[in-house]
């Protein structure tokens, strides 16, 4: 005797594959550590570029300090309260502010106080300060 | 249509994933070591060149007080630091922060400095260290 219930097809189990399954976790965990694996990155990369532009800048400070010390007088331009400004660009985002001031206060010559500094994009400021004392007989032609 | 089953059992894409996961964070962590000694490199760098300059600062100072007491009559000798050497000039040495020192020589005989020699040398004593484990040859 047949009845309404047994000519409904038999229903079928819910059952997931294990590779589905291992799939989902593999890809889940994938998510995770690569998140992490890609911020180790992003810091080992911000750290080379910083120190990278630090050798740079230092390079650059230490060349434009000799040939300042070369000559420190310059053009003779100076501004009006007695220091020569000026900047030396050495690469697109790097430029050496370069301040001179003098002092007469030697008997026998002048000091010339050279101040540098380079800022970086990211406001990073590094700063040089070296000096030159020249008697006076270097300076007369 | 014959199916031909799928030779991958359960377990394979995860040995893959660790594979995968254990090479990446070991070339992160490369990367990252490596950028962190250049920049202790770098840092090194900036330290010994700021030590320089600011040798170079104070040896000039003193090269204005040796002139400054040249001018007034005093003797050279009378400006700390400064000694006569045996072949009548003067020298004074500046040390610096990194282990170095500044070793400057004058001249004066001019009534004014004269500088003969400005050197820029490591101030530390060499030290005998023992071998160690170092091959000895033979």
């Amino acid at each position: 005797m047949m009845d309404q219930t047994m000519l409904r097809p038999p229903k079928k189990r819910g059952v997931f594959s294990p590779v589905l399954i291992e799939m989902t976790i593999i890809i889940l965990f994938f998510a995770l550590s690569t998140s992490v694996v890609i911020r180790l990155i992003a810091v080992a990369s911000t750290t080379a570029r910083q120190s990278a532009y630090e050798s740079q800048a230092i390079l650059a400070m230490e060349s434009v300090a000799e040939q300042v010390k070369a000559n420190p007088v310059g053009d003779g331009f100076c501004n009006e309260c007695g220091a020569r400004v000026f900047s030396v660009e050495v690469t697109d985002t790097l430029s050496v502010d370069c301040v001179v001031t003098s002092d007469d206060s030697p008997l026998q010559g002048t000091l010339y106080d050279i101040e540098l500094t380079v800022t970086s994009p990211e406001g990073n400021v590094y700063a040089l300060d070296a000096a030159r004392y020249v008697p006076d007989a270097e300076e007369a032609p | 249509m014959k199916t031909h089953p799928s030779h991958m059992g359960v377990g394979t894409s995860s040995i893959l994933f660790i594979l995968v996961v254990v090479s990446l964070t070991l070339f992160a962590s490369l990367a990252l070591i490596q950028a962190r000694s250049d920049a202790a490199l770098t840092q090194k760098t900036s330290v010994s060149t700021a030590a320089y300059y600011d040798a170079d600062v104070r040896a000039q100072s003193m090269l204005i007080a040796l002139d400054d007491a040249l001018k007034l009559g005093e003797a050279p000798d009378s400006v700390d630091g400064v000694a006569k050497q045996a072949d009548g000039s003067y020298a004074f040495s500046v040390g610096s922060s990194d282990g170095h020192a500044l070793r400057v020589s004058v001249d004066v005989s001019s009534g004014r400095c004269q500088i003969l020699g400005y050197l820029y040398e490591n101030a530390e004593e060499w030290v005998d260290q023992s071998t160690g484990t170092l091959w000895q040859g033979g």
